[in-house]
Formats: C-alpha cells, structure tokens, sequence
C-alpha cells in the first residue's frame, strides 16, 4: 500500500493474459479466487476494504496461502499464489508505483528504495577494485 | 528471392547474419520485437519502465506481453527486439563443460548426460569459441565489492582458482563477461559528467544490466559495454559491405512476427523456401522467400513455429527436452558492505564439472526481492513448507520471505551477496514446449512451457543440492551471520535444448550441422539447438559458436562456399574502429 503499487499490479495482471467468462479480466478472477479461498479461512472478515482478503489479519492472510500453495485446490492454485507473492513483491520495491508514464520521470523517491537503502539510479558507479591477482586475460588451454 | 532469411535476432541469428553476410549472402533478418534507435533514449534505468519496453511482446508497451502458458510457478526471461535476450542478459560467456560433448575421457566422463550429448567433440567446438571471444569481445571481468566477496568465500572453502577458459576441475573464477571492461574514469566515479565516451569507457559499474546496458553515455553505439549482439553483431550484419571486402549488408524487418515457414515437397524431399509474417502493429501479413531458413527464434519460440507450421515431428522431439538449468537461488546476510545493487550484474562464478555451477547476482530493488525471496515451492519461511523434501543445503532459512521478515532481510540491499545456481541438468522429454489449449493469439497457437520440478531426473536433483550447499558453504566462508534458500521454482533465465542437435536420428530435431532432419534448408541457431545443457555454464557463448559453425556449414552446402573461421587467422572485432565508421556512416 505505502508502495502505490496497487495500480501497477492490476495493470501487470490484466496484461498477464486473457481471463474466462465471467470475468472481465484477470485480476477480477485472482479477486474472486483468493476470496473464495478466504471463506474457508474466515467467512465474514470485517474493515474497510471492499475484498474479504484484504480484510483478513496477516495471520489469516499467510493461511489462505498455505491453502492454496498446499496443492489441494489444484496446480493452478499453486502457481497463483507463488506468481502474487513474486509480483507483489517486484512490484513493492520497484519504482512502479511513483513513476510517470508519460514523463519517464519519478513523482517521489520509491518506498522499495527508502527501505532497501538503495541508492537510486545512476549512470555508474565508483567500485572497481582491479583485477583478481592482477590477471586481465583467461588463458588458453 | 533472398539467399537466406533468419528468424529473430537476438543472440543467436544475428551471429548467422554477420557471418553470411560478411561472405556477400543477401540476408534477411525478420525480428518480431523493436529495432531500438536510440538506446540511451529508449532504455530507462527505471526497472518498472523498462519492464514495458524490454521484455517478450508487442513493441507498443501500452499492450501487454505476448502470452504463453506454464505448467510450473515461473516465466520465461525473454527479450524481444534486435539483441533478443542479450539486450537483459548478464553477458557471462563462460564456455561448456567438455564433458557434455562426444568423445570426452576424462576421469569424471559417468557424471554426465551421457545419453544426449553433443554429436561432435569439445575440440572441435574451440575454434569457434575463440572467433565469438574475439569478436563480442569476451573479456575477463574485473572485480567489485560483491565480487571480492564471493572470492573471500571461495578461498574459504578452499576451492581451486582457474586461470584458464576451460574447465576441468572444481574452481571459481572471475566471469568471462562479453562486457568491456571499465576504462577512463568508468568505475571510478558517480559523476555523471565524467561518465561520459570517451573519458569512461566500458561499464561504469552503474548496475543496471537488465536495463539493456547504454553505458557509457554517448558512446558510438559498437562501442556501448554489454556486448549484446544489438551492438556487436547485428551492426556488423547490417554493414558488412562497408567493411567487408565481399560483404554485403543484411537488412531487417523489425516488429515482423514470423508465423509460417514454407515448404515444397514431401517426405524425405521436404525443403523450406521462405516464411510467412505478420507487422504487428498494421496486421498485414506478408511472405518471403529464400533459399535457406533458419530458425533462430528461441527456446520456446522455434518449437512453437515448427509446430505451427505443421512441420514434421516423426520422432516426436520437436519440443522435447527443455533444459533450464534447474536453477535454485541463495542469499547471505552480510555484516559489511557488498555493494549488492552496483557493478555488473554477475561477475564472478564457480564451476564443478559434472555437477553444474553457480554464480554472484545483484541488480535493483524490485528484481532483487522477486529473485532472491519470493519466488518457492516450498511456501513462507518459518511458517509452512509444502515441498515435501528435508532441506540438508544447510541454509539457516528455508522458503520465501514475506511481511516483517522480508523487510528486515532487505534494509539494506548493499549488504547482500546472493548467488544463482546453474544445474547441469538432464535432457528428458518431460520438460518440453507443445502447444497451449488456451486461445491463440494474434501469431498462433500460444506455447505451453512445461518445466517442472516434478520432472527433474534424479541426478538433476542430486546435481541441484550439491551445488546449492557448496553455495551456502561459500557465503558462510564469506562471513555471512545469515543465508536463506526461498527453494525457488526453476528459473527460466536459460532454456536449452528444446529442438536439440544429436547423432541419433531417434531423439534428436537437427543434424551436427545444426540442419533440421526433417526439412532440407532449414537450420536452427539458438539455444533450442543445443544438445543438452552445456554442463551448467551460461548457454550463450556455446549458441553463438556453433551458430558460427553452422553459417559456415550453410555456406559450404548451399552456396558453394569454403569455411573460414580455421582458414582465417583473427576476426575483426565489433570494437574495431572501421565498425564504428560503419555504424556512423549508416546512422547506428
């Protein structure tokens, strides 16, 4: 959330390829499928979030994707959470949710930046230490 | 009608080009994403704006990527454009191990593929390696704070250090990047004005490798550090008649999406004679043809367009035999600066011949948390594991960092050292690439990439934690207080042997000579083509040597042609200033 990286990730979803009727897109279908898994882990979550996983504490949350990562609701279910949790976090500590795509240009400095301590970019950098023994050239057998 | 068309031109079919080419062909390059014009323009060191332009789709990044479905919890890391996937690729151009080749005798020959190796011998291949080192140029890389520390590590455990390209022992050493090395002031300042061609030459260490590698700022564009072959072979391709006495310049069609090759005939008189391909962004298809076609469209994309195509699969291993490397990721928690999101993205590596290697990784934030902790198959560490397997690398964590522990784990990205590991895998016709029952796109029939870890033979896996806890042992050498194995799902940053080359007709697509068995004038020149594996090392340089040999075998077979890379004795290098006349005079 701190990340803004909501809109970027719905995009990337959405993007990611074709969702099967009922559903207008993929995102909508993740939706509906982790809060299907949801309600077998707390059926009536209460806050202010308008989905029933979003809602759920972070136990609860680690719990829905134990289920689906435990294979019994089909392989499918396997690669959806590990893909979530992998793009969730691309996403969150990448500079996708501050940057303008019609400028090319960052609006703030990332979230993932400030708590990875990453520099930012650059066009170099000073760390050349040499070469390992001195040695610049592989030799030939 | 063309002497010879090539399909993409990325790593593997711009090599064929430059060589035709140089030889007076007429050649057709027919690349399905963009030929980038202005690369410092066009490449944003931005990781989230980079992911719309230099990536596997359409060269409008308003649209999404081309899909393509997984049996497994991974994707392919493909590039499309002039350069394919050596625009993001880290530039290690280690070569194979000898013993994935015919006619191997060392000591340790039992603990190979033995059952898929290469048709010809190691030595045979040397002289081909020695021309791409040349040309790229492949340099030995120079060292940076991460890379001091994975030395550090390797000392520790006493490993052997290998002085030499050639790999016969268990050894670590500094990668053989196709990456000039840092010269003038690159490396040796953040200061942009100083960082510009001609006062820094080669990589400025600015660590940002995925993003395509424009540095340094205003370079000529043969003279860019990362030697993708969008500046060393593919500008040699296109003006070959400028400083090539025979040469003749090859052209190419960029956002041209082949989705057809052509025959005539039946059986065993079955010949291509050209292609069909759609503009991505009108829609208008068109055909083409020629007297030889290849195929350089990629692992996953060759078997797809054969398949498409409706070419013959008697044997059934069109497809058959994906190799990924098996890849698995460690990371140590350091006490000490390692500087793990600056310098080159991988500059140093380990090599145990028979088992595979591994190799040091960093790169930016995003990138960094998705490869070293979140991607798993065995769930959120500490919290539940679904693998199945007692994990014995020794890692202190096991599976993928979420929440709290995730945050902690990377406060501080430049006191990370993380390493890939690179598996010599078996070839087995349970990893392959066939066609998707979802609905096709606008290019076909989409491809369906089964690499599961369900399939890795039992030495795959047995090659796999080897490597992998050598891999923890190094980061513990190095001082790491913490190191943490998320057991990641195959990685699919290399892909190998999807349509590969073999002496036995029964489990093999093309001939030693890299031509289809069954189509006449139909070569194949990318990582699809390669028997097996390599033994673990990066796959790139061993495409690009035989992609040598195998324009020097279209040559000899169908246009009356000599070889040249034994009869000649060096090359001219892309780095060579009549290229960057080259390049200058034709507006590259």
């Amino acid at each position: 959330m701190e990340a803004n990286g909501q809109l970027p990730l719905e995009f990337g979803l959405n993007t990611a390829g074709l969702a099967p009727p009922p559903f207008d897109s993929l995102s909508e279908l993740i939706t509906f499928a982790l809060d299907n898994v949801t309600g077998f882990i707390n059926p009536a979550p209460t806050g202010p979030f308008a989905g029933r996983f979003a809602n759920l504490t972070w136990n609860e949350k680690v719990a829905v994707f134990s289920a689906m990562e435990s294979g019994l609701a089909g392989p499918e279910m396997v690669t959806l959470a590990n893909a979530l949790l992998l793009y969730t976090g691309l996403v969150s500590y990448s500079d996708a949710g501050v940057l303008n795509p019609l400028t090319g240009e960052l609006i703030a400095e990332p979230v993932g930046w400030q708590i990875s301590g990453y520099e930012g970019v650059s066009v170099g950098r000073n760390d050349y230490q040499g070469y390992y023994r001195g040695q610049r050239r592989a030799h030939e057998h | 009608m063309r002497d010879v068309i090539i399909i993409g031109a990325g790593g593997g079919g711009a090599v064929v080009a430059k060589e035709l080419a140089e030889q007076g062909l007429d050649v057709l390059m027919l690349e399905a994403g963009r030929h980038t014009g202005d690369a410092e323009q066009e490449w944003p060191l931005y990781e989230s704006a980079s992911q719309g332009v230099l990536r596997w789709g359409p060269t409008n990044p308003a649209m999404g990527p081309w899909r393509r479905e997984y049996a497994q919890a991974s994707t392919a890391f493909q590039t499309a454009g002039v350069g394919g996937t050596t625009l993001q690729y880290f530039g290690n151009s280690p070569r194979a191990m000898p013993g994935s080749f015919a006619g191997y005798n060392g000591a340790d020959k039992n603990l190979y593929d033995n059952n898929y190796l290469f048709p010809f011998s190691y030595d045979e291949l040397k002289p081909y390696y020695r021309w791409v080192e040349k040309i790229l140029p492949v340099q030995t890389a120079a060292l940076g704070t991460k890379e001091e520390v994975f030395i550090r590590g390797a000392e520790g455990i006493g490993l052997h250090y290998e002085r030499g390209k050639d790999v016969d022992q268990a050894s670590f050493r500094p990668q053989q990047n196709a990456i000039l090395q840092p010269g003038g002031h690159a490396g040796r300042t953040d200061d942009p004005q100083r960082l510009q061609f001609p006062q820094a030459r080669g990589c400025t260490y600015c660590g940002h490798c995925y993003q395509g590698c424009s540095m340094p700022r205003r370079a000529p564009r043969n003279l860019k550090a990362k030697r993708s072959t969008y500046n060393s072979y593919a500008p040699m391709a296109l003006t070959a008649d400028l400083w090539s006495r025979h040469g003749k310049a090859a052209e190419i069609v960029d956002d041209a999406f082949v989705t057809q090759v052509l025959t005539e005939g039946s059986g065993a008189s079955m010949k291509a004679v050209g292609v069909g391909f759609r503009i991505g962004a009108t829609g208008e298809t068109h055909v083409e043809t020629a007297r030889v076609v290849v195929m350089a469209a990629g692992a996953i994309e060759t078997p797809r367009l054969w398949l498409n195509s409706g070419l013959p699969n008697d044997n059934g291993w069109v497809g058959k035999g994906l190799t990924t490397h098996a890849t698995d990721v460690v990371t140590g928690v350091m006490p000490f600066e390692t500087k793990g999101s600056q310098g080159p993205a991988s500059a140093v590596r380990a090599d145990f011949p028979g088992y595979g290697s591994f190799e040091s990784f960093g790169g930016m934030p995003g990138a960094y948390a998705a490869n070293a902790f979140l991607g798993s198959e065995a769930g959120i560490a500490g919290i539940y594991d679904h693998s199945g397997e007692v994990d014995q690398s020794g890692a202190d964590v096991v599976g993928r960092l979420v929440g709290p522990a995730l945050k902690e784990t990377m406060s501080d990205i430049d006191r990370l050292a993380s390493i890939v590991i690179l598996t010599d895998d078996d070839v087995d016709p349970r990893n392959s690439v066939s066609l998707s029952s979802q609905p096709a796109d606008e290019n076909g029939p989409v491809p369906l990439v089964n690499a599961q870890t369900q399939n890795f033979t039992a030495r795959t896996r047995s090659n796999r934690e080897y490597l992998t806890k050598k891999a923890v042992e190094l980061l513990k050498a190095a001082g790491a207080t913490q190191v943490i194995r998320p057991k990641a799902p195959p990685s699919l940053i290399h892909m190998q042997s999807s349509m590969r080359m073999g002496s036995d007709p029964a489990n093999s697509v093309v001939d030693e000579n890299g031509e289809a068995r069954a189509v006449q004038g139909l070569y194949i020149a990318d990582n699809s083509s390669l028997a097996n594996a390599v033994g673990g090392p990066n796959p790139t340089l061993t495409t690009q040597a035989i992609a040598t040999r195998t324009a020097e075998k279209i040559m000899q077979k169908h246009f009356g042609g000599s070889g040249w890379v034994d009869a000649r004795g060096q090359p001219i290098t892309s780095v060579d200033p009549r290229i960057t006349l080259a390049c200058e005079k034709r507006g590259l």
